[in-house]
């Protein structure tokens, strides 16, 4: 069992692993980017699918919680004026943003450094979860015109594990379920 | 006007004066925020990223919670400024409420910051005195049902927590009788026959079951909402609202809601707040945890 941390080791701590948390969020929404963009050939943009799909737990597929079997990270969609929301494999709505018909798509996410991360929660030794929110602006153009577009505040789980090595510490972040809440039409 | 307010602290006859002063200068602060927010609605359309609105909501609970305790502050507030800690808070509170009576909620507010401050009240997420309380959408026996589930932090161990389910309330966990009459019992010469008639009282109409329990005997709604999920009678399909209530403030419960807006006082604020006696506060305590 590790010792607990004193609050100035642990403010470092939250310090270096919400840079982390915010690069890996960065990382999935340039591969976002990549995925949806009907420049880059399909083969391509299958090959963004499974590299993004590798920073969520399970690589995107089965995986255990809490003795329990999971099919997948999910994202959950709702937006402002319906809440109800519809939820979908990772995986799927990966699949669902290649296969969009837009002959143009541009996207906008929060900066990297401006992503906000909550504090750390431990939940075993070593394990901790924490949730990050930032927003993205979705444009879809068919012959020059913006024929969709909305603005949408997304909320990520991540999972990160801290281990100590020779020298010092490592950590690994994995990305779980995600809400989407549309706010805004454009 | 902050040097004036600075003074104030060192000359006690001029008080009332500068609390005046003061809270008029408080009132304008918060009135053109909101008014500049919804103007920054209309420049920031018709889409793309805003950081100046991203910045200024209050994205997540923690962040609240780090605001109200003064570890981090609005962006466009200066840590310089002499009422720093006092706009925050104030900013924390959904403008959306002051529009109905401004001077009334501004002097509410102001009591309850004052309270905040002069007893330097901090909240944090390990307290056992704040609790979530989850309006739910569900399916029960395939049928649309709507409840309310409160949750509250417990320790598990040494610096590791969990929010447990410690109360849920809603009409389908009251078992109300589709009819309630004093001759729907069990016969007093029931026992005679084996209490044969326990088959029919559980077979024929479900619904009466509450009717032949003992008089004292009260539902318990949280038992029920954990044996219909248990039978898998009851699914949860979507949360339909969230809100948080926090009774940490001497003299003061409030709840912050997430308000959707695209304003600089947006995100989770404080919707409604209340004075509120400690033996108050031990019965809403009391009615979490029975």
């Amino acid at each position: 069992m590790s010792a607990p941390l004193c609050a100035q080791t642990q403010t470092a701590l939250n310090e270096q692993v919400k840079r982390k948390v915010q690069e890996m969020v960065r990382q999935m929404n340039d591969y976002i980017s990549y995925m949806a963009n009907p420049k880059k050939d399909k083969e391509t943009r299958y090959f963004y699918k499974k590299q993004a799909l590798n920073l969520f737990v399970g690589r995107g597929y089965e995986y255990e919680e809490d003795g329990i079997e999971k099919e997948g990270v999910l994202m959950e969609v709702s937006s402002v004026n319906r809440r109800k929301p519809r939820s979908r494999l990772m995986r799927t709505y990966f699949t669902g943003l290649i296969n969009m018909s837009y002959q143009a798509v541009e996207i906008e996410t929060t900066k990297c450094y401006e992503i906000q991360v909550s504090n750390l929660k431990k939940i075993a030794d070593n394990e901790y979860v924490c949730t990050c929110d930032f927003e993205q602006t979705f444009k879809g153009f068919r012959d020059g015109r913006l024929v969709y577009g909305d603005k949408v505040r997304k909320r990520i789980k991540c999972y990160v594990t801290i281990d100590e090595i020779e020298g010092g510490v490592e950590y690994r972040v994995l990305l779980g379920d995600t809400s989407a809440l549309e706010t805004r039409k454009l | 006007v902050n040097s004036v307010l600075c003074r104030s602290v060192k000359r006690p006859a001029e008080n009332k004066t500068v609390e005046v002063m003061r809270n008029i200068l408080l009132v304008v602060l918060l009135l053109c925020s909101l008014a500049e927010s919804e103007a920054q609605t209309f420049t920031s359309l018709p889409g793309g990223m805003d950081m100046k609105l991203y910045k200024a909501r209050v994205k997540l609970v923690d962040e609240f919670i780090d605001r109200f305790n003064g570890k981090e502050g609005r962006p466009d507030i200066k840590t310089a400024d002499s009422l720093y800690r006092e706009k925050n808070l104030l900013l924390l509170f959904d403008g959306a409420l002051f529009k109905a009576d401004k001077e009334k909620f501004f002097r509410e507010s102001k009591e309850m910051i004052d309270s905040i401050i002069s007893h330097n009240t901090r909240i944090a997420f390990s307290d056992s005195l704040w609790f979530a309380t989850v309006t739910c959408h569900g399916r029960f026996k395939g049928k649309e049902a709507e409840f309310k589930l409160f949750l509250s932090v417990e320790k598990r161990k040494e610096d590791m927590f969990k929010w447990v389910i410690t109360k849920a309330s809603g009409n389908i966990f009251r078992l109300t009788p589709s009819k309630k009459a004093d001759n729907i019992i069990l016969m007093p010469d029931d026992h005679e026959t084996n209490f044969m008639s326990l088959h029919r009282i559980t077979t024929e109409k479900d619904d009466y079951i509450t009717n032949y329990s003992a008089k004292e005997f009260t539902v318990d709604e949280t038992s029920v909402f954990f044996s219909y999920v248990y039978s898998g009678l009851l699914d949860i399909e979507n949360v339909d609202e969230l809100e948080f209530t926090f009774l940490q403030v001497p003299g003061y419960v409030f709840s912050i809601k997430d308000v959707f807006r695209e304003t600089l006082n947006s995100g989770w604020l404080i919707h409604s707040f209340k004075k509120t006696s400690n033996e108050e506060k031990k019965s809403i305590l009391n009615n979490l945890h029975k």
